[in-house]
């Protein structure tokens, strides 16, 4: 036979907790999990978008005293056109050549064709050229005739550029052209861009986002860096 | 059992959904259901991510002109007698692309019913124009560059995002409102519950 237990010892009092415990935490598992549902039911993927400045996190340096590292850290879930990404130049100085991105994933867009994205992290480059003065006559060099430099008088100028981009979220919403301004000096070190503008502004809209048939030309980029590029098939 | 329970709650916490960041998305939907016409079309609005559409009155949405694809003004005030469905998208937003077949279908089936589709698109009339070229379109296609934009923003879409989709009754309340894919199902619903009589 069982010998009764008795009120007010240690053994009662923790037989009798233990299923008051259970029902205390399955309420609380409860509420969990109703509130759970009920956000999912009430909420599409939508909601759970951040903001661009969020999603697209873009740090800058110079990698080289030619060129200008970008790298974009996309969270999981979003990406970023490879034709999407432009440069606005507003430093008279300088002179940026074209944007050296890596191949991309491809996908199959309707209209385009051939279109690349980009997840995770990606490296931009901009390769820069000093626009030099004609001292002997005075009169300045066209900008063609520009001409790669790395004098100090150059490199202590500081670089300002309007860089654009533009990415989309899996769950089937995409984010308007951002705009990020950029000023870096050499020597500056890394500097983590803050979004400027979410929107069209008055960057002009690319004619295509597809892919270039044939490869980029060879450009005046350090050895370190042509590592880092891949051709574009 | 305690210990059957304390994994139960784990699991609970694990499940959890994330955090709503964008709340302004959240915040601004009352004032969309506010103006709704019909409580099946409530329910139906309430239960989906609206962009709000706090200062919108009819003015600023029938004062609207965009150009269409052969450079003519059109302004929005000439479809202020229908139910009107602005769908904002773009060539470069693919989400965008994809559910455009359903407006098509949609707007073949209930255009004669008094319901008016119409594209404004953020991009430019030439990559509009190779875009039709390929999928062909039954309702107007107006190119709005960066007009589209901040348009779809002063329907509440404030952070510019795309596909962006409002639906307004004739007289200019806003009755629906959304960002991301529509479901044709439920979007139809909505448009048969509010026609024009």
């Amino acid at each position: 036979m069982m010998k009764r237990l008795r009120p007010h010892t240690p053994v009662f009092f923790v037989i009798t907790l233990i299923p008051l415990i259970f029902f205390m935490l399955l309420g609380v598992y409860s509420d969990e999990t109703s509130a759970a549902a009920t956000a999912t039911s009430a909420a599409t993927p939508v909601q759970e978008l951040v903001p661009a400045e969020d999603v697209f996190k873009i740090s800058a340096r110079f990698r080289d005293p030619k060129t200008i590292e970008l790298t974009y850290q996309i969270a999981d879930g979003y990406y970023l056109y490879r034709k999407r990404f432009r440069v606005g130049n507003e430093s008279p100085q300088f002179k940026v050549g074209d944007i050296v991105s890596p191949a991309g994933t491809v996908k199959q867009d309707a209209t385009f064709g051939r279109v690349e994205t980009y997840r995770k992290r990606v490296q931009i480059l901009l390769p820069l050229s000093s626009v030099n003065k004609d001292k002997g006559t005075g009169s300045t060099t066209k900008a063609s005739a520009a001409s790669l430099s790395t004098d100090a008088a150059a490199l202590a100028n500081t670089v300002k550029l309007k860089i654009t981009s533009q990415g989309c979220a899996d769950v089937g919403i995409c984010y308007p052209p951002l705009q990020h301004d950029l000023t870096l000096k050499f020597g500056s070190g890394d500097l983590v861009m803050p979004l400027t503008t979410s929107g069209l502004g008055q960057m002009p809209l690319p004619q295509s986002l597809s892919s270039p048939d044939t490869s980029r030309p060879a450009l005046p980029v350090s050895p370190g860096v042509a590592d880092l590029v891949k051709k574009t098939p | 059992m305690l210990l059957l329970a304390s994994a139960a709650l784990t699991v609970g916490y694990l499940t959890s959904p994330q955090p709503v960041r964008l709340s302004g998305l959240e915040v601004a939907a009352s004032s969309v259901t506010g103006v709704l016409s019909s409580p099946a079309s409530e329910q139906a609005a309430t239960q989906l991510p609206v962009s709000g559409a706090p200062d919108v009155t009819p003015g600023v949405i029938y004062t609207a002109i965009f150009k269409d694809m052969a450079g003519k003004s059109q302004s929005l005030g000439q479809w202020q007698n229908k139910l009107l469905v602005i769908n904002f998208w773009a060539t470069w937003c693919a989400p965008c692309k994809e559910e455009m077949p359903i407006f098509v279908k949609l707007h073949q089936k209930l255009a004669a019913r008094g319901v008016q589709i119409i594209g404004i698109a953020a991009d430019t009339s030439l990559n509009v124009a190779k875009f039709a070229k390929v999928t062909p379109i039954n309702y107007p296609l107006l190119p709005g560059d960066a007009g589209a934009i901040e348009f779809s923003k002063r329907l509440g879409n404030r952070f510019g995002l795309l596909p962006h989709t409002v639906v307004v009754a004739p007289g200019g309340a806003v009755i629906y409102a959304k960002l991301g894919l529509i479901s044709e199902m439920e979007f139809e619903a909505i448009l048969q519950q509010n026609l024009p009589k």
